[in-house]
C-alpha cells in the first residue's frame, strides 16, 4: 500500500502566462490574513471558496461588464439565475413590480407565478404602451420595472429611454433583459437602466453548449445580487465559465471576431427582416406570411441595428 | 432573431417547421446554427392561449433564430417548408 496525500497545487505548480484563461476548478484556495479579513467582511473581494468568487467566472464577468457599459457584473448559472437572483435582491417583502406582458415563459412564471406567492406584487402591461406603463407605475408605489429590451418571442423593441424616465420619475430601478438584443445592438445602462440581466447561454456564448447568466450594473447594485449569490447558489460553474475544448466556451476564450459572427449575423437578419418577412419581398406570397406590422417605438436614435423607426421585428 | 406568423394557426406552425430541412426544431438561441420553434408548446407553454394572445403571441407563431448558413439556404428552406406544409 502506497501512502500519500492529496496533490496541492502550490506544490508544483510553476508560474507561467497563459494566453487563454486558465479554468480554475479549485473549489477552495488557501486562507491567509487577507482571506480571514474579507471573510470578515461578507466574502465579496477575495478568492478563497468558488461558491463566492472564481478567477474564470470573473474573467467571463469582466469581459461582459465591458461589452454593456457596466460598473461591474456578475456571473450566474443561468438566464433565470440572473434574473431571480436579481429580483430577490432588490425587492422586499410587499414590493410591486411592474414588468411587460411580452417576456419569456419562464419569466412570466418567475413574476405571475412565483413573486405574488412570496408576497410581492406584479403588474403586467403592453410592452409598447407607454400610457400603460405610466398608469400602472402610477397605480401604487413601485420598486422596480422589469422589461426585455427585445421581447422574446414576439421581437417587441422596448422604448427603454421613455422607460428609465416612468421608472425613475417614480422612484423605481429599470431592469432591463438585454438577451435577444444583445449589447451589440442596444447597452441598456448607457439609456437609463439600472440593472442588466442576460441569458448569457444565447448570443453572448454564441454556441449552444453552455448555460450561464450574467447581472451588470451599478458597483453597489452588482455586490448586493453577489451575496445573493452566495445564500442562494446560484453561481456559475467556472467550466461553463470557460470550457477548453473548441466547441464550447463562454466569452473570455472566445476570439472576437468569432463571437461577434453570431451578433452580427443575428442583428443584422433583424435589420433587414423587419419591414416585410424576407419571404415576401418582392417574390411570392406563401400562405400565411405577409408584411410586417407597424407597432414599436423609433429605436434609430438609440439602436445600433438600423431598425427602421416605428416598427417592431413582427412579421404577420 | 425572426418571429412569424403561418396561416392556420399552431398545429400548421408546426407542420412548417417540421419540414424544415436546415432548421433545426430546438429551443433556446443565438447559436450559430438555426433553431427554430413554435412558442405555444415551447418557451411559453405555461401560458393559456387567452394569456398568449394578451402577451401578442399569435396564434401559429414560429420563432427562429438565425444561424450562420449562407441566407439564401435558409429563406430556400424555408419556403419550401411553407409549400410542404400545404
Amino acid at each position: 500500500m502506497i501512502e500519500g496525500r492529496p496533490a496541492q497545487s502550490s506544490r508544483f505548480n510553476p508560474p507561467t502566462r497563459p494566453v487563454v484563461p486558465p479554468i480554475h476548478q479549485s473549489v477552495t484556495y488557501f486562507l491567509d490574513d487577507d482571506a480571514y479579513k474579507d471573510i470578515q467582511a461578507g466574502g465579496l473581494d477575495e478568492i478563497w471558496y468558488s461558491r463566492f468568487r472564481n478567477p474564470t467566472v470573473d474573467v467571463a464577468a469582466e469581459e461582459i461588464r465591458s461589452l454593456e457599459g457596466a460598473a461591474a457584473a456578475f456571473m450566474t448559472a443561468s438566464g433565470m439565475g440572473a434574473i431571480a437572483t436579481t429580483i430577490l435582491t432588490l425587492l422586499r417583502a410587499g414590493d410591486r413590480v411592474v414588468a411587460a406582458r411580452q417576456v419569456y415563459g419562464d419569466t412570466r412564471d418567475l413574476l405571475v407565478r412565483d413573486l405574488p406567492a412570496w408576497g410581492f406584487d406584479v403588474v403586467q402591461v403592453d410592452a409598447l404602451d407607454l400610457d400603460a406603463w405610466r398608469a400602472a407605475v402610477a397605480a401604487g408605489p413601485t420598486r422596480m420595472v422589469y422589461v426585455e429590451t427585445l421581447a422574446n418571442p414576439q421581437l417587441d423593441l422596448a422604448d427603454l429611454p421613455a422607460l428609465a424616465e416612468i421608472a425613475h420619475a417614480a422612484g423605481a430601478l429599470l431592469v432591463v433583459d438585454n438577451t435577444f438584443a444583445t449589447p451589440y445592438s442596444v447597452q441598456p445602462l448607457a439609456l437609463g437602466a439600472d440593472v442588466v440581466v442576460h441569458s448569457a447561454t444565447k448570443f453572448l456564448n454564441g454556441h449552444s453548449d453552455v448555460i450561464a447568466g450574467v447581472v451588470a450594473g451599478r458597483f453597489d447594485q452588482v455586490r448586493e445580487v453577489q451575496r445573493r449569490v452566495i445564500t442562494l447558489g446560484t453561481c456559475l460553474d467556472p467550466h461553463a465559465a470557460c470550457r477548453p475544448s473548441s466547441c464550447g466556451c463562454l466569452v473570455p476564450t472566445r476570439p472576437r471576431a468569432i463571437w461577434h459572427l453570431p451578433l452580427l449575423r443575428a442583428t443584422t437578419w433583424c435589420g433587414s427582416g423587419t419591414r416585410r418577412c424576407p419571404a415576401t419581398s418582392g417574390q411570392r406570397s406563401p400562405a400565411g406570411c405577409c408584411a410586417v406590422t407597424a407597432t414599436g417605438p423609433a429605436p434609430e436614435r438609440w439602436c445600433r441595428s438600423r431598425w427602421p423607426a416605428g416598427t417592431s421585428a413582427r412579421c404577420r | 432573431m425572426v418571429s412569424f406568423t403561418v396561416a392556420g394557426g399552431d398545429q400548421r406552425a408546426l407542420q412548417v417547421m417540421r419540414k424544415l430541412e436546415i432548421g433545426c426544431e430546438a429551443t433556446s438561441l443565438g447559436g450559430v446554427e438555426t433553431l427554430v420553434s413554435t412558442p405555444f408548446n415551447s418557451s411559453h407553454f405555461s401560458l393559456t392561449a387567452a394569456e398568449r394572445r394578451a402577451a401578442r403571441i399569435d396564434d401559429g407563431m414560429v420563432r427562429v433564430s438565425c444561424g450562420v448558413e449562407p441566407s439564401e439556404l435558409l429563406i430556400a428552406d424555408f419556403l419550401q417548408a411553407l409549400d410542404a406544409a400545404g
